[in-house]
């Protein structure tokens, strides 16, 4: 077959321009350090890229949720607890009075307890960044409020389920409501802690006394530290699913993020070893372009 | 009966043979490099023999014919493949240009906008009263409006782009039609008589490859030797010295088709199979309108799905009915409604008038779209659809590439054949010239000789 000079320069070029393409992607490999840098590389696999990238961020997402949820159910259980440490008090003082005939010492037992009142009152009415932990969804609104001639406390919030997402359509309600845990509406066996208060106090103030009415109330708030129990233990619940979730979401998101390394990362050693053997094959192009192109017969001729 | 002067005639006529034989080796070695050449060959013949009583005696050389190596059949097939070979360059160039709008390799495309405007829904659903987080979900669909935007705008780009070149092959073909035309007139007017155009012949055949990578042209030769060409719809380019040209015409969606400017209101773009003008069309008229489609379906979806939900619900100020979203990316004015980026409170978290401001039930709904299938007839979610856009491109610039370079591959492999055939050899020229030069030198050598018998023959008287 007849080869001219022209066919020998082609075949030359060619090669060069084909080792040096393959030299550019190996260097892009190299320097980005992924084997997927446009999506025609690997059209399966950028796919993949960007759904486990997606994946890694919607977890991220939800343990962003999960942490002021947490503080959130963390304040409210510690009020509860305040609240029931309260209620105990209430209940000792109850006891030791009915046993006792001493105007005096009721009367500071009276005070005592609207100490207590008063108190369990504020804790009722905390707040977490602004806004109120007992009101339902009127998180603007004071839950208790006073009214001073009538010594009557009233519920100003709603019974909105505040709740938080957790997954993928999954979402979990993380309040407690001021009118469950505190005046018992709604709740079996359910007591206005308030109204039990205001009426153990009167009873301690009544003349003539009436020790069965205070013993009574000593049920009463039994029911009162019962109802308090039951919210904290429900609370509790809520703030293992929190938990629990979170430990789930963290070792995921370990899974996805190996998974996404494997598909989209390149291996240092296995990228730098290309780029050097196609570092070697653009030379040796070049090399036999050189040797190809330099003979011709005028060398041997006189 | 020999004859001194016969002789003598002989040596003169060698003598000019082999100086012509060297005017070709000459004019070969000179256009080794000429892009197109095809190489010149003397045939050499031997002249009438002459009957003599003593037997039949030869009467010298002459150059028979100074022929183009030159295969018919491998340019036709060559000029074929560049049809193909401009078709998939161009739609290769046309999908890269697609890609890069879309390229999610690093981590800060589109599906990332996509994924932070949906998390920063769920940041409102902890806080449903904070200003901060009403703020920060303004600005990612801000910043996500205004990166659906670009995409569409861009693709609208590379559409202008690709419109330009059809305007520029236009122009191109219409100059090459012309040159050929000018070139059929100078081969036919030489080989009428009984002359060979070699060099026009090879420049005419360059014309035509270039002409083909452009548009896909059917080309007959008529025995005259001018060449007519024929585009796909029938219509004829060149016929014997005279041109058609063509123009260009602005179709339903602005932009340009192709016609003849004898006929310049009807397009002929659906005759047009192969060339840059097809991948042009290929590009500009399908690949790039599908992804924009694909586009437009999800910004409408998303856009519909959220501003249903949002005006469902009430805003801190007790509003509702709001729209989230407004305007749509083929009108160019995709964005996020001025109500409610101009007065945060508006922004709709709560599902119900009395729950404002604890309630985040509408901004757990508008959060939970991410996850719903609400793309291709309930099966898909947006961020599915939008993956299957990005591989969907990937996987038609994986395709052009390989059909571009495997063409490549043939049209260099025939390529080289037709140099194996038509091409010059310098070393092959050189040993020819040393053959012509010693001929010479041996006719010359003969003319000399026989003046010696000349002058002896004269000495004799």
């Amino acid at each position: 077959m007849r080869v001219t000079n022209k066919q020998l320069l082609n075949v030359v070029t060619r090669s060069v321009t084909l080792s040096s393409e393959q030299l550019l992607k190996a260097q892009e490999r190299v320097a980005s350090m992924k084997v997927i840098n446009r999506p025609s590389d690997d059209p399966a696999g950028m796919n993949r890229v960007l759904d486990y990238r997606k994946k890694i961020a919607s977890i991220d997402q939800y343990l962003r949720n999960i942490t002021p949820a947490k503080t959130r159910v963390e304040t409210t259980v510690a009020q509860l607890e305040e609240v029931h440490d309260l209620l105990e008090d209430a209940k000792n003082i109850a006891i030791s009075q009915v046993s006792v005939d001493d105007a005096s010492a009721r009367a500071t037992a009276a005070t005592q307890v609207n100490d207590i009142y008063d108190g369990i009152r504020n804790l009722a009415n905390t707040r977490l960044s602004g806004s109120y932990l007992f009101s339902g969804y009127d998180t603007s609104t004071e839950p208790f409020s006073k009214n001073e001639t009538t010594e009557e406390v009233t519920y100003n919030g709603d019974s909105g389920e505040i709740r938080t997402i957790l997954g993928e359509g999954v979402t979990l309600r993380i309040n407690a409501h001021g009118n469950e845990t505190f005046t018992g509406s709604g709740v079996t066996d359910g007591v206005n802690i308030f109204d039990e208060l205001k009426t153990l106090k009167d009873a301690l103030e009544a003349t003539p006394f009436d020790s069965s009415a205070v013993m009574g109330q000593v049920d009463q708030i039994e029911k009162a530290l019962t109802q308090i129990e039951k919210m904290t233990a429900q609370q509790s619940t809520v703030y293992n699913r929190l938990e629990q979730t979170e430990d789930h979401w963290i070792n995921l998101k370990q899974t996805f993020e190996n998974a996404l390394s494997d598909t989209e990362d390149a291996d240092m050693a296995q990228v730098v070893v290309e780029l050097q053997s196609q570092e070697i094959a653009y030379e040796m192009a070049l090399a036999s372009a050189a040797r190809v192109l330099e003979k011709s017969l005028l060398e041997f001729l006189g | 009966m020999a004859n001194i002067y016969g002789v003598l005639h002989v040596g003169q006529q060698a003598l000019l043979a082999q100086q012509e034989a060297l005017n070709v080796t000459a004019q070969n070695i000179a256009n080794a490099n000429t892009p197109g050449y095809s190489r010149q060959r003397v045939v050499m013949e031997t002249t009438t023999v002459v009957a003599s009583d003593t037997g039949n005696m030869g009467t010298g050389v002459t150059i028979g014919d100074i022929e183009r190596v030159y295969n018919s059949y491998l340019n036709h097939q060559i000029r074929e493949e560049s049809e193909t070979l401009g078709r998939w360059q161009t739609e290769k160039n046309g999908l890269e240009r697609v890609e890069v709008v879309f390229n999610e390799a690093s981590q800060y495309g589109l599906s990332q906008s996509l994924g932070e405007f949906w998390n920063a829904w769920q940041d409102l659903v902890s806080n449903p009263s904070g200003y901060t987080e009403r703020q920060m979900l303004i600005g990612s669909a801000e910043d996500l409006a205004h990166r659906f935007q670009g995409a569409y705008s861009d693709l609208s780009d590379i559409q202008a782009e690709m419109d330009n070149y059809v305007s520029q092959g236009v122009s191109e073909i219409n100059i090459k039609a012309a040159g050929i035309a000018e070139l059929n007139q100078k081969i036919v007017q030489i080989e009428a008589g009984s002359g060979i155009a070699n060099s026009f012949r090879d420049e005419r055949d360059v014309l035509l490859k270039e002409l083909s990578s452009l548009i896909d042209i059917s080309a007959v030769e008529q025995d005259n030797s001018s060449l007519t060409l024929t585009l796909g719809d029938g219509g004829v380019l060149v016929e014997g010295a005279f041109s058609s040209n063509l123009t260009t015409l602005t179709n339903g969606s602005g932009y340009q088709d192709v016609a003849w400017e004898s006929a310049p209101s009807v397009g002929i773009n659906s005759s047009i199979s192969g060339g840059q003008l097809k991948g042009l069309f290929e590009a500009r008229d399908v690949a790039v309108p599908g992804y924009k489609e694909q586009l437009e379906d999800l910004v409408d979806t998303i856009r519909d799905g959220v501003n249903a939900i949002h005006a469902n619900g009430f805003g801190l100020d007790g509003s509702t009915g709001n729209a989230f979203f407004t305007g749509a990316v083929e009108d160019n004015d995709f964005g996020i409604a001025s109500t409610v980026s101009g007065d945060v409170n508006k922004i709709a978290a709560a599902g119900t008038a009395s729950g404002v401001p604890g309630d985040n039930s509408n901004a757990i709904s508008i959060a939970e779209l991410q996850n719903s299938l609400t793309m291709s007839s309930n099966t898909a979610t947006y961020d599915d659809y939008y993956n299957a856009i990005v591989s969907g491109i990937g996987f038609d610039v994986q395709q052009a590439t390989s059909s571009y370079t495997q063409q490549d591959a043939m049209i260099s492999y025939l390529e080289n054949y037709r140099e194996s055939i038509s091409g010059v050899s310098l070393d092959e020229e050189m040993i020819n010239m040393l053959q012509f030069e010693a001929a010479y030198e041996s006719a010359a050598k003969l003319i000399s000789k026989i003046d010696e018998m000349l002058q002896t023959l004269l000495n004799i008287v």
